[in-house]
């Protein structure tokens, strides 16, 4: 079931930044969908029209077949919560129990469901330890999670998220895709997550949309998108590491691929079973 | 955290102790009366003491000495300043005077006791605000102040002011290294333009983080009001001991500070 369509979305900024061409994209309820695209491609401005911080120029965006200019803002953001790029824009009050329940409190929610909330929001992102310590107090994962935490507190239907990855080191980045991932399969929130970190695409996500210059080029899951290596390049974006490595194989040493595997593991299943297949890996462990 | 954060911030309020225990209305009734006592004082015994006080508190919560004299820094050099004028400007009677490489400097007697106790004065109030910040977090400041009737929006923008002002002194810092090291401090009128730069860059970076932390707060259903999020708990028994001490206290403290000692 489709629960937010995107259609024709033109946008301008004051300066004359034409930011979006004409997006038209459906974001499925419970997937986990990429927005993938080079910097200046249009992924943020394309986050905000989600949720109504910015209205298009022309055409629409439906919130579950509802055209989102026919709910109240404090229905969209309940509904849409979205977690920006830079925790330090989000992060406002003094603690990280009073951050977390800023949201609760806006809905109007009693004090015993806003302290329920809080609690449940921090332990799906492990920061329970944390409640009370001061929010400048944080490392910068750290404030992500709170970030997390703040919008998960306001139970959304949706979560978007503006390059939750940047800026991570790489444990920090395995720790953030696995809670979203969590968040997805587990407790079944629809995820939206605009990045142009293309190695995470294949592992985390079910589908992504290519973004270019204002437009979407491409929509499908990660290995029929990545198949079309011409226009991922004109896309200005690279193969995911795993994949370019395959693509090298396949194309200029002609090794037989039915696909391109795109991950590690996908990778390694496909060449122990080429190697099993021709007899060489029992060649290379007995030496012949 | 830098050396700012570490001096100013409220971590050391966070820590539980015996002051921090105590509920921030009692403390707030208690720190304005004797800062008022300490303002109409007539003699220094009154700040001095406050000052003693302050400093046995808060080591006694175990605050380093050194975070003590970093917070009470500035005022101090300030009092210092209005001290020496003082004493150098005003009054008649001489009490001291000598000459520095061909100078006359003359202390006076009249300048030097004005001085000294506003240079007191100074010390004593400071000292009680620096318990009073290194034993009360923000967020019940917030609460207290509400209780106090302080108008929402004040007690809101004190909030958010206490929560970005570590973040502009991290963006000046790191504006600052990014300028000396493309030699902008190296020499005082590279130094003057650049502070003006950075300066005028502050302020447009200010406007463009309000406005990304606007929406990040719309986004969570901001409409405007109080973000407060704490309630304040009802009184124990030994904050009600402690404010019906006050009533013994408050008056002895205003009768010693109107002695004239001198």
């Amino acid at each position: 079931m489709v629960m937010l369509r995107i259609r024709d979305v033109q946008y301008r900024y004051h300066d004359g930044t034409h930011a979006l061409m004409g997006v038209t994209l459906d974001i499925r309820r419970g997937e986990f969908l990429a927005i993938l695209g080079p910097n200046g491609s249009g992924k943020t401005t394309l986050l905000k029209h989600l949720n109504g911080l910015l209205k298009p120029l022309k055409g629409e965006i439906l919130l579950e077949e509802k055209s989102l200019t026919q709910y109240s803002s404090k229905e969209i953001f309940q509904r849409v919560g979205i977690v920006f790029q830079d925790p330090n824009d989000q992060l406002f009050a003094p603690s990280v129990w009073e951050d977390v329940a800023f949201g609760p409190m806006n809905m109007g929610l009693t004090r015993d469901e806003i302290n329920r909330r809080v609690d449940k929001a921090l332990s799906l992102v492990s920061m329970t330890p944390y409640v009370n310590k001061g929010v400048d107090a944080l490392s910068f994962g750290q404030k992500k999670r709170v970030c997390i935490a703040g919008v998960l507190a306001m139970k959304p239907n949706i979560l978007i998220l503006d390059e939750p990855t940047c800026g991570l080191d790489p444990a920090g980045v395995t720790s953030i895709m696995t809670l979203l991932k969590e968040l997805n399969k587990v407790h079944g929130i629809t995820i939206v997550m605009a990045t142009n970190a293309v190695d995470l695409v294949p592992l985390y996500m079910d589908r992504l949309a290519v973004m270019y210059n204002g437009n979407v080029l491409m929509v499908g899951v990660p290995e029929r998108v990545f198949s079309d290596t011409d226009k991922i390049r004109n896309a200005c974006i690279e193969l995911p590491q795993i994949g370019q490595l395959m693509q090298i194989l396949r194309d200029e040493d002609n090794f037989p691929m039915d696909f391109l595997p795109l991950t590690i593991g996908e990778a390694r299943r496909y060449l122990m079973q080429e190697l099993t297949a021709n007899h060489s890996l029992t060649d290379f462990k007995t030496g012949h | 955290m830098g050396l700012i954060h570490y001096t100013f911030s409220d971590s050391y309020a966070r820590k539980d102790n015996w002051l921090s225990s105590i509920d921030v209305r009692v403390k707030l009734v208690y720190i304005v009366s004797l800062l008022t006592i300490n303002l109409i004082a007539k003699n220094i015994v009154i700040p001095v003491s406050f000052l003693f006080a302050s400093l046995s508190m808060l080591l006694s919560v175990k605050v380093p000495f050194g975070v003590i004299i970093r917070n009470m820094f500035i005022p101090s050099t300030l009092a210092i300043l209005i001290l020496a004028v003082k004493g150098l400007h005003e009054g008649e009677k001489i009490w001291l005077s000598f000459s520095i490489a061909g100078y006359d400097v003359v202390l006076r007697e009249e300048g030097l006791y004005s001085g000294l106790i506003i240079f007191c004065k100074v010390l004593g109030g400071i000292s009680l605000v620096i318990v009073f910040s290194f034993t009360t977090t923000i967020s019940r400041l917030c609460a207290g102040l509400k209780w106090l009737r302080v108008p929402e929006t004040i007690i809101e923008l004190l909030s958010i002011i206490y929560r970005y002002i570590f973040l502009f002194l991290d963006e000046v810092s790191a504006m600052l290294i990014a300028q000396k090291s493309r030699l902008g401090h190296s020499s005082w009128k590279k130094t003057i333009n650049s502070l003006g730069v950075l300066g005028g860059m502050l302020i447009i970076r200010a406007f463009t983080r309000s406005e990304r932390t606007y929406e990040a707060m719309r986004a969570r259903g901001y409409e405007g009001g109080v973000m407060l999020a704490i309630n304040l708990p009802a009184l124990k028994k030994k904050e009600y001991f402690l404010v019906i001490g006050m009533g013994f206290l408050l008056p002895m403290l205003v009768y010693t500070g109107d002695i004239q000692v001198w």
